[in-house]
């Protein structure tokens, strides 16, 4: 295997590549691997942006709730950190039903959906065996609630949060461009196979949430 | 050395490369004045300034209708006087904040922001105008423009406080409305900056009497 990584100048600093070579080697990983890294020595970041591996094909940009080319396709596979500096891998391989909740901490909407998910967790409403990931995104240094790690913990989360990271080539946060974020909070609802069975943005409130999950995840009958 | 130390290293690089300009520039507005603050430190520094700006308009604006409510009108004299002068200073420096936060800060105006703008720029023309000119209709001109601006603003106050009462998402390419940048004293925004100018520049330019 050989992993070829090029860097090259333009007028707003080092643009970085990271790219499978076409060897006889097995090429790892995929072509469509995406790489992007943070680190902890940015000013006024702090710790709050962690490195992010994308391995799968990212999807596409959610523009409209009924008619997204999501649906039905495997999410791509998110390799990082917690804010804690733990592993955490999230993909098509999971085993069980997800929501992924992406989050910024600036956001107010992420501010008033956060409460509604705790009431749905601290009443035990969610479907059996979901597994509630949060992706804390977006992260700006200049903006409210900074840092998320912190602002987190006020909120009383406690499911598991991968921290974000930038690409700096493509000027998006890694995770949220993978699943095609367009606003947050903005929520991925797969299945047992890691297929993705419904994404939306905004604010819903529990009883809602509950009913959308419930209904992506085991759809009734008459369906 | 390994791919990903190299990555880690090469990464550092890009990223104090690519926030180098924003911090110098940052600095070079505060070039003259002997003053060595970090971008952020400045940034700080003009959010608190502006907002402690605004409360003085406030209070202003709340001293101005007090006098007003007990008929000592005589005491405004100066303000009628130099109405379109205030309604300069008030919209200019307005729009002097504005522009620093969005084109030096790099805080992102939103779409409310944009009306407001669009109200609160030709106030400081107007202002210009009838300070050269000394034209007592000026105010005529001003008070529409600053009325419809100030509705935009409290609304814009508002859902800052009540983001359900927006579209219900913040939106990943651009701000939305409810974002806000940053809250001074606990209240202070810049839809609050705004909405405290154009209602500085309603009082200013209400006050019975023609100045001459």
């Amino acid at each position: 295997m050989a992993l070829l990584a090029a860097s090259c100048s333009n007028d707003t600093g080092l643009v970085v590549v990271f790219e499978s070579t076409t060897t006889s080697e097995p090429a790892a990983p995929t072509p469509t691997t995406t790489i992007a890294s943070s680190t902890t020595t940015i000013a006024g970041y702090g710790d709050q942006l962690r490195s992010v591996i994308v391995e799968g094909d990212r999807l596409p940009p959610l523009n409209d709730f009924h008619v997204d080319p999501a649906v039905g396709r495997p999410i791509p596979t998110l390799i990082g950190e917690d804010y804690s500096g733990g592993s955490m891998s999230i993909g098509p391989d999971t085993g069980s039903p997800m929501l992924l909740v992406v989050l910024a901490h600036w956001c107010p909407h992420c501010n008033n959906e956060i409460p509604e998910l705790n009431r749905i967790r601290d009443a035990d409403l969610w479907p059996k065996d979901l597994v509630v990931v949060g992706i804390s995104s977006a992260v700006s240094p200049d903006r409210p609630n900074f840092p998320p790690e912190r602002w987190l913990e006020d909120k009383d989360w406690t499911y598991s949060v991968l921290a974000d990271g930038i690409d700096e080539d493509r000027q998006v946060f890694v995770a949220g461009d993978a699943l095609g974020v367009t606003g947050y909070p903005f929520m991925v609802v797969v299945d047992g196979n890691g297929i993705v069975r419904g994404r939306w943005s905004g604010e819903r409130g529990a009883d809602s949430l509950v009913a959308l999950v419930s209904d992506l995840i085991d759809p009734p009958a008459d369906v | 050395m390994s791919v990903d130390a190299w990555k880690d290293e090469t990464l550092i690089d890009v990223y104090s490369s690519m926030r180098e300009p924003y911090r110098q520039r940052q600095t070079g507005v505060m070039a003259g004045t002997l003053i060595a603050l970090d971008g952020y430190a400045i940034t700080d520094a003009m959010e608190t300034l502006t907002a402690t700006l605004a409360i003085g308009v406030g209070m202003a604006v709340v001293a101005i209708l007090v006098l007003l409510a007990a008929g000592q009108r005589s005491l405004l004299t100066p303000v009628v006087r130099f109405r379109s002068t205030i309604t300069l200073v008030l919209a200019g420096g307005a729009m002097a904040g504005s522009l620093y936060f969005s084109e030096v800060a790099n805080y992102i105006p939103c779409r409310l922001c944009w009306f407001q703008r669009i109200a609160m720029y030709p106030l400081a023309a107007i202002g210009l105008v009838g300070m050269i000119r000394r034209d007592p209709g000026a105010r005529w001109y001003a008070l529409p423009i600053a009325i419809v601006g100030a509705g935009v603003s409290a609304w814009h106050y508002l859902i800052e406080w009540r983001p359900g009462l927006d579209t219900g998402a913040c939106s990943a390419t651009g701000p939305a409305c409810s974002d806000i940048w940053f809250r001074s004293y606990g209240f202070v925004t810049l839809a609050f900056m705004a909405l405290m100018a154009f209602v500085g520049v309603i009082v200013v330019n209400l006050i019975p009497g023609e100045d001459t």
